[in-house]
């Protein structure tokens, strides 16, 4: 056991270092250090660049354009990254949906669907949640059957991040009702532009559109769009879960949080001394960034255990039950931090490209909605009630 | 000894609620929320007719001489209702400043009128880089010839966008955090030489930041007198008045999330039974349930103290926010939570519960400022 990174650890360091520095704009940096939201170009971009140098895809073997890096360079990039303020990854191709047609996909899946996936030209949202089966996932309703050479779907789908964007959808779907929920579900890719597909918006707490209601209405999905066997679904399901919440334990996202937090407090004032050195919320802030520790370190071991062969399992519960405490610990001590500078609502300051200048300081003006947004942490991904039974019964025994 | 609400504080309450229940429905807020001006003119005039907007002021002024508890009970159902209208701003700010610190003739041309319905005021009591310290005044009010001249920034006036005249406290003399050397001016907002910038709030109010540029005003704007050696401590213990009916507003919010959230829980159907069936969400619930209790015990705690001696009071009032602060932030994130993903819907209501919780505890201090204040009003054990 040892963190000493290889000489060629630190010349990869360096390598991260420079391309960010030469490729990342001051404007993208700013916009996501004050929380403005990135727009989908930037995204793009962003995307392009890493992937023209392989860096798109650091958990895909090589052969399928992924980087296939160690644990240390993972975690060196991963630091880099969000201490740059870079724009987020969108997981639901390259973290998610691209794993899973890795292990489990066809040769012509993975032609199909791969490159497309790592130079940006698809973007995925995952059609998993239905608004009566949210914990109890196994329980969903939306039914797929087989008719004339195709499936024909039907239901409802919801809490979809990023329908409004979406080329495809991965999607959870019934195929046999006569057995037990789990034995009678398949997972299957949906073209988004299909004949039948309406996107409703949900408007969230943080006023932010980011989810959806998708309705499915009779539609026509090719047979050869089924990932695995028929009603073999739910062990996918499983397999994409599990490589979800160790990438939502969204560990170097708040440790760029905590730095920006550090940042706020060192400049607002309280009775006369930076809020840094107020021993009561100096406190609070040491805690959430030793708690930080202890899941950082704990990411790093489970990768580690990856990298010897085993695959992450219940372990990644864990993950993500700690990482969506602690965005919500850093959230709630930026809003504190900020006092009444958090008050005012000025959605169009967060808008990219507004000619506004922020009430109060730039930094505070997303401190409220961040706040609110991230009650969803500890909801979405299978709840924190979930992850704690799942690890009940497949860690602990019980 | 009686912890029990009297007859008259019983039909306030009862009076309050049936209107919130009646008339301030959820799709009825929603379309206050999205007007420009955050609050319903007719509703206004309801509470005007209703005799609420009177309920802190002595007779003299038309008021009903309501005391702190009368505003909790007020306050509780208009949490309940979440109500938007600028009460707060306008009466438990602007109108208790002319009321304490307006001289007979000041009193009589404001209060009467605000009482009527007629009137709207406001109270700029922060400044940038203030944080929640009252005494942290930086707008100067220098002498001149017939009068005042003031120049200097405030944030978060709340509801000054709406109201006619805004209060405008500034240092008359001694250093930025000097509790002596603070005056009260009041200025209509077309004051030449003021200037907002408006905005909404994250819970749906409407406030501005406003800058003074060398304003000059007359001697008649200075409320009461220069020198009045009493000043920060009425200060503060208006400001204290404004902070206990946040806490009955809280009160109200707490209950209802709670029981939102049990009503959830019971139809809330996941694995083939309600989740209000599963320990861990009925161990939570209970939580809930204590917790909302422990708020009102200790809201109606602080307006009982109220009227005691300084330290006393401010320890009191300091506890219910610290509360808030601890166990009535606690009890909003677990409503969310209990909610699942419709907790963060914007279309359900208990989300703006939520923000305005959030709001209510850091308005006058959050949790740290008042563990500071109880400490230091505790110091003789």
């Amino acid at each position: 056991m040892d963190l000493n990174l290889s000489e060629e650890d630190l010349a990869f360091k360096k390598e991260v270092k420079d391309f960010i520095e030469s490729n990342l704009t001051k404007d993208v940096k700013k916009r996501v250090s004050d929380g403005i939201r990135p727009e989908k170009k930037d995204i793009i971009n962003w995307q392009i660049l890493l992937n023209s140098k392989g860096w798109l895809a650091p958990g895909w073997p090589k052969k399928f354009g992924g980087s296939d890096w160690t644990p240390s360079q993972r975690y060196i990039f991963d630091e880099e990254v969000a201490m740059a303020n870079a724009p987020q990854i969108v997981p639901f191709g390259v973290t998610m949906v691209g794993p899973v047609i890795i292990e489990y996909g066809t040769p012509e899946q993975k032609t199909k669907f791969l490159p497309k996936i790592l130079n940006s030209t698809n973007w995925w949202c995952q059609g998993y949640s239905e608004p009566g089966s949210g914990s109890d996932l196994a329980s969903l309703k939306t039914k797929a059957e087989i008719k004339d050479g195709c499936f024909v779907v039907n239901g409802t789908k919801t809490w979809t991040t990023h329908a409004q964007y979406a080329d495809w959808m991965f999607c959870l779907v019934k195929t046999n009702s006569l057995v037990k929920p789990q034995e009678g579900i398949s997972f299957i890719l949906i073209d988004m532009k299909s004949e039948g597909i309406s996107v409703e918006p949900i408007i969230t707490m943080g006023g932010i559109h980011e989810v959806n209601t998708v309705y499915l209405e009779n539609v026509k999905v090719p047979l050869e769009n089924l990932i695995y066997d028929e009603n073999k679904g739910w062990s996918v399901a499983k397999f994409l879960l599990s490589h979800e919440r160790t990438s939502i334990a969204a560990v170097g996202r708040s440790k760029q949080a905590l730095r920006k937090l550090k940042l706020i407090a060192k400049k607002e004032i309280s009775n006369g001394v930076s809020l840094l050195s107020d021993a009561r919320f100096r406190d609070k802030l040491t805690k959430a960034e030793v708690n930080l520790s202890a899941l950082e370190y704990s990411e790093l071991r489970i990768i580690s255990m990856e990298s010897k062969g085993n695959k992450p399992g219940a372990e990644a519960s864990f993950l993500k039950i700690r990482g969506s405490e602690i965005q919500q610990e850093i959230s709630q001590l930026t809003l504190e931090a900020v006092g009444y500078y958090g008050i005012p609502d000025q959605p169009n300051y967060l808008i990219p490209g507004n000619n506004e200048g922020s009430i109060g300081p730039g930094y505070s003006a997303n401190a409220a909605p961040k706040y609110f947004n991230n009650r969803k942490t500890s909801i979405y991904g299978g709840s924190n009630e979930i992850q704690k039974n799942i690890l009940a019964k497949m860690v602990l025994g019980l | 000894m009686n912890i029990q609400l009297n007859e008259e504080q019983k039909l306030i309450s009862e009076s309050v609620n049936k209107y919130i229940v009646e008339n301030y429905l959820f799709d009825k807020r929603a379309k206050i929320l999205d007007g420009q001006d955050s609050y319903s003119k007719k509703i206004w005039q309801d509470f005007c007719q209703l005799g609420w907007l009177g309920l802190p002021f002595s007779d003299t002024y038309g008021g009903l001489g309501g005391g702190a508890i009368e505003i909790v009970v007020l306050m509780e159902a208009f949490g309940r209702g979440l109500v938007l209208e600028p009460y707060i701003s306008s009466i438990l700010l602007g109108g208790k400043s002319i009321d304490i610190f307006g001289n007979e003739e000041q009193k009589k041309k404001y209060l009467r009128p605000l009482i009527n319905g007629k009137l709207m005021l406001a109270l700029a009591f922060s400044e940038p880089n203030a944080r929640y310290n009252l005494n942290y005044i930086n707008t100067k009010a220098a002498k001149t010839k017939d009068g005042w001249k003031l120049s200097g920034e405030k944030n978060l006036v709340l509801g000054a966008n709406v109201a006619d005249f805004i209060v405008i406290p500034a240092r008359t003399s001694g250093n930025i955090t000097d509790k002596s050397g603070i005056n009260f001016f009041v200025l209509h907002k077309d004051t030449k030489g003021l200037s907002l910038r408006n905005y909404k709030t994250v819970d749906g109010f409407s406030a501005s930041n406003i800058s003074l540029n060398d304003i000059e005003v007359s001697n008649d704007c200075l409320l009461g007198k220069e020198i009045d050696t009493d000043f920060y401590k009425k200060y503060e213990k208006m400001i204290d008045f404004a902070t206990l009916a946040m806490c009955g507003e809280a009160l109200g919010i707490i209950d209802v999330m709670y029981s939102k959230t049990l009503e959830y829980i019971k139809t809330r159907e996941q694995f083939g039974k309600p989740i209000g069936s599963f320990q861990v969400i009925q161990h939570r619930a209970v939580e809930m349930f204590m917790k909302t209790e422990e708020m009102r015990s200790i809201t109606y705690m602080s307006g009982l103290h109220y009227k005691h001696e300084t330290n006393v009071r401010k320890k009191n009032i300091s506890a219910a926010k610290i509360f808030i602060g601890t166990s009535g932030i606690n009890l909003g994130q677990e409503a969310i939570q209990l909610h699942g993903g419709m907790g963060v819907a914007d279309e359900m209501q208990i989300s703006h519960f939520f923000k305005r919780l959030t709001i209510l505890e850091i308005m006058f201090g959050n949790a740290d400022y008042h563990l500071s204040r109880y400490a230091e009003c505790d110091k003789d054990i």
